[in-house]
């Protein structure tokens, strides 16, 4: 069973797309100087042609915007914002939801009733709008963002990891992990740890597709980096002003490629999750 | 003696009030004896048996009596202490699901292993995997085997797996809840082989809890029969099997069938066991015997002492 090929296993499909896409994202962020045709805010056009955007032609094939910036440039050097925001925002988000959800499912009492009341109230919250109201308050840039999606995602983290947490310790494993003696720490981090971790991987590709969008939200409004520099969210908010006059190409593809990368994690967590729903021990 | 209860009280807080569990239950067991408590489902056997690890849920309570294990009295015992002196080192414990007590992302010897570590009794991975391996052979499981995932054993072996883990760091008692009832016979049979095998190489003691008082009858030097979170009866198995004093015994062993007596009809017991929450005045068999008069309902039975050792609460003692 465990030499069976990925593609063969329920789920292997879209967790192969979705690493696909994940990687072809991340690799325009870290190439991007060497892919990009022209620089994130470079007057590709003659200036005659700046000032009105240019569609699609053979030396732009997406286009230009109206300061003649070639658009899939700065698609290109964009990804390298996003990457970082939800890069940094995913390590966060685990680094105290998941230690937090731990403690709270495997001690329970006290401690566990005000983490779970505390963490419902951040849920309860839409996550666009709390990562904005906190966005603001710390200011645009990239670190504020990723912890304004960490405040989100925080939650996601704990209640999932909790849950199978309890759910493990119902089950006799744990009763033959006391009687013989061994140390809370020693049983959190050799054996439920290792457990949940598939768990973890799951809600990370969810989260991550989720937090993508919230990120475009947040750069949407300025709240990651301030034009000019490139960023997909910020290229939507501008070109949002040319499309009545039909320049589609402004919004289109910084809208796919934000799309695009958040399918993928998508593709990922719910590959991931059908992947383990097949061969989870009962 | 490994093991001395005496006048133990469990008592559990539920949302529809206090359940006593286990209700003035004594029992003692020497050196390399094997007791069987025999009782239906809800009798408090096993609440009986984890409280002897202190391994009780966080909603139950000792709320009376001691429990000794040789000599420590374990009621009195903080957590810490519980877990460096008694649970593993004086006191073993097998579960029912053979499967589901192994982590099923470590190597059996792993497993094994790590508690042997944590106690201090192998300072090295190497010599700890090495009594691992002493351990699986004590079961009759082969010692590569250490380097075993529990799914590539069969549901034997990882039930003798599991008690390889529970006598990994040679503790004086051995507590098995239903070690077998998840297995087919033939495997069953295998298990207590092996237990009796145990007792005799490392002067174990072991405490079984069961509800099949046939196989209770076969192992076990003496049986103590639970109904309703007291001792019904307790004694030497042979005398108990063949003669019962208490009228529930009697009835336990005519719902069993039998291979090789007469021939006649398993007749199960009429009624349904008490709900503890608000027991039966009296004796708590009252409802459900056959021999009940007034005095049952109205008073606690005496205990009635035979010279063997035996002892039996009742009203009506039966006699052979």
């Amino acid at each position: 069973m465990a030499k069976q090929a990925i593609l063969a296993r329920p789920g292997g499909l879209m967790v192969t797309a979705g690493l696909s896409i994940i990687l072809f994202y991340v690799a325009l962020a870290v190439l991007a100087p060497i892919l990009a045709p022209y620089g994130p805010t470079e007057v590709s056009v003659p200036k005659e042609l700046a000032g009105r955007p240019q569609p699609p032609s053979p030396e732009h094939p997406f286009g230009t915007n109206e300061l003649g910036y070639d658009v899939l440039s700065r698609i290109v050097w964009g990804s390298r914002v996003v990457v970082q925001v939800v890069a940094l925002s995913a390590v966060l988000s685990m680094a105290v939801g998941v230690p937090l959800g731990l403690v709270s499912g495997y001690y329970g009492g006290p401690v566990d009733r005000v983490l779970s009341l505390v963490m419902d109230s951040v849920y309860a919250f839409p996550g666009i709008l709390l990562a904005i109201a906190v966005a603001s308050v710390l200011g645009p840039s990239v670190g504020n963002a990723a912890i304004s999606l960490m405040v989100v995602y925080v939650p996601t983290y704990f209640r999932m990891v909790r849950a199978r947490v309890l759910e493990l310790k119902a089950r006799p494993l744990m009763e033959s992990l006391w009687t013989a003696g061994l140390p809370d720490h020693w049983i959190i981090l050799k054996h439920i740890l290792p457990n949940v971790a598939p768990t973890i991987l799951v809600v990370f590709g969810l989260a991550s597709a989720d937090a993508i969008l919230t990120e475009a939200g947040l750069s949407f409004f300025g709240l990651v980096v301030v034009y000019p520099e490139a960023d997909w969210g910020l290229d939507l908010y501008y070109g949002k002003n040319w499309l009545l006059s039909g320049a589609w190409w402004l919004t289109l593809f910084p809208g796919l490629a934000i799309t695009s990368f958040a399918a993928g994690f998508a593709l990922l967590g719910e590959g991931l999750a059908r992947m383990m729903g097949e061969e989870r021990w009962s | 003696m490994v093991l001395k209860i005496d006048g133990l009280i469990i008592e559990y807080r539920t949302l529809r009030g206090p359940l006593k569990a286990v209700d003035g239950v004594s029992l003692a067991i020497g050196r390399g004896e094997w007791v069987s408590v025999v009782g239906e489902s809800g009798s408090g056997k096993t609440t009986l048996a984890l409280s002897i690890p202190r391994l009780l849920p966080a909603n139950a309570t000792i709320v009376g009596g001691t429990i000794e294990i040789e000599g420590v009295d374990v009621t009195r015992l903080g957590e810490d202490e519980l877990r460096r002196r008694v649970r593993g080192r004086l006191v073993g414990v097998v579960f029912q699901e053979p499967g589901a007590t192994l982590d099923p992302l470590r190597r059996v010897g792993d497993q094994i292993a790590e508690a042997l570590m944590v106690h201090g009794l192998a300072s090295t991975k190497e010599e700890a995997l090495r009594l691992a391996g002493d351990a699986l052979e004590k079961v009759g499981v082969p010692r590569e085997r250490v380097s075993s995932y529990p799914f590539q054993l069969s549901g034997g072996q990882r039930q003798r797996v599991a008690i390889a883990a529970a006598i990994a760091l040679e503790p004086k008692l051995l507590v098995a809840d239903e070690p077998t009832t998840a297995l087919d016979v033939v495997v069953q049979s295998r298990i207590m082989d092996l237990l009796d095998k145990l007792r005799d190489d490392m002067d174990l003691s072991i405490l079984l809890v069961t509800h099949d008082i046939a196989l209770a009858a076969e192992r076990s030097d003496r049986i103590a029969v639970m109904y309703a979170g007291k001792l019904a009866e307790e004694g030497p198995a042979g005398e108990i099997v063949i003669g019962p004093l208490h009228p529930y015994t009697r009835g336990l062993l005519d719902a069993t069938p039998d291979l090789w007596g007469e021939r006649r009809k398993p007749k199960p017991i009429p009624g349904s066991p008490p709900d503890l929450r608000n027991p039966p005045s009296g004796c708590r068999f009252h409802p459900r015997c056959p021999l009940a008069t007034s005095e049952c309902k109205e008073r606690e039975p005496p205990e009635v002492r035979e010279s063997s050792g035996r002892r039996a609460y009742c009203f009506h003692p039966l006699t052979r």
